[in-house]
């Protein structure tokens, strides 16, 4: 293998161990960012449970002070807890669309309010307004009324607890979730670039050593060749008969042809009868 | 290719630039010819002679590889 296929496999093996580490801290930044649209869509569903129970007891309340010969601003907390329950009722309903179970609970409490709530608030008004029934008669069924307004009341707050309940779990959890990515992206990140650094470094140690160990001691051997030393050639295939399968490879291949001929130069030159008259 | 050419490819793959001063004494001095007269025919000797030169100079090794090299030149 050549020298330069060597360090560009070094650096793919660290720049592959960058790239899988980078994937899965994208991956997980990824799903902490989804997580975080749950929560931001679990609080938001959680305050409009809240708007719409504050909205019934605003509701309750108006009747209240509509029944304490204060009918006009009865009416106007009447109006403007409908305008909060209306707009809480129109989001939870698209909201919940994908947790039929929540959505259900929801569909109880409307049932409540449609069915039971908004009556009794009727049944009051009427009552108040009654021009037949006596002033004791008229507190009467006016208490007996409120009784059921607020135990329904009661009843859809208590569903409502359970809804938001219940979107306060997801949060806790899809925030744990949250957490254990974030975790695990920090670990990741540190393991990351230790294994990155680790094997910076054992490619770097690998192949300086791989490269210059052999040129080290080729050039030991050119600077003895240099000084007349030709008996060189026996240390080189001793010590340097090394298989990299690269360049050096082929500098040793070279080298040793060149004591070669050194050496038969010089073999030619001080006694060519003897070399050529065998 | 020449035989001459031939037989300087392979002593210098061992010799390198020593080959051709080499070839040169040996085909003047043994074989009586200059090395461009060289044939086919000649190789068995010059493969001999230059095992005997050679094993001298670099070893037995060289030599034996020099002279199967010339061999397969046939």
């Amino acid at each position: 293998m050549k020298i330069r296929r060597k360090l560009l496999i070094s650096y793919f093996v660290i720049v592959a161990l960058f790239i899988a580490a980078g994937a899965t801290m994208t991956y997980n930044t990824l799903e902490m960012a989804e997580l975080q649209t749950a929560v931001e869509k679990q609080i938001e569903i959680n305050d409009n449970a809240y708007a719409y129970a504050q909205g019934l007891d605003q509701k309750q309340f108006g009747t209240l002070i509509y029944t304490m010969d204060n009918p006009q601003e009865g009416e106007r907390i009447m109006v403007a807890s409908a305008e909060t329950i209306v707009e809480a009722e129109t989001y939870l309903k698209t909201a919940l669309t994908d947790k039929p179970e929540l959505l259900a609970k929801f569909n109880e409490v409307v049932d409540i309010d449609w069915n039971t709530i908004n009556p009794a608030i009727t049944e009051i008004s009427a009552i108040y307004s009654s021009t037949t029934l006596s002033g004791d008669e008229q507190v009467a069924q006016i208490w007996t009324q409120l009784g059921i307004l607020m135990n329904a009341v009661n009843q859809a707050d208590l569903k409502l607890a359970d809804v938001r309940s219940v979107t306060i779990g997801n949060v806790e959890a899809s925030t744990a979730a949250s957490q254990n990515y974030a975790n695990f992206s920090s670990i990741l990140a540190v393991a990351s670039i230790g294994a990155m650094s680790a094997a910076s470094i054992a490619m770097a140690i690998i192949m300086g050593n791989r490269i210059t160990i052999p040129l080290k001691k080729l050039a030991d051997i050119a600077q003895k060749v240099s000084l007349g030393d030709l008996n060189q050639r026996h240390y080189l295939k001793e010590n340097i008969d090394i298989k990299t399968g690269d360049e050096i490879d082929e500098l040793v291949d070279a080298f040793k042809r060149m004591i070669n001929a050194f050496r038969m130069t010089e073999a030619l030159a001080n006694e060519p009868e003897v070399i050529v008259a065998q | 290719m020449t035989v001459e050419q031939d037989c300087l490819a392979v002593l210098a793959k061992d010799l390198g630039p020593a080959a051709r001063t080499f070839l040169i004494r040996v085909c003047r001095q043994q074989l009586q010819k200059e090395p461009t007269m060289l044939q086919t025919e000649d190789i068995d000797r010059l493969a001999l002679l230059c095992y005997a030169g050679i094993q001298q100079a670099l070893g037995i090794p060289t030599a034996e590889k020099v002279k199967k090299s010339l061999m397969e030149l046939k």
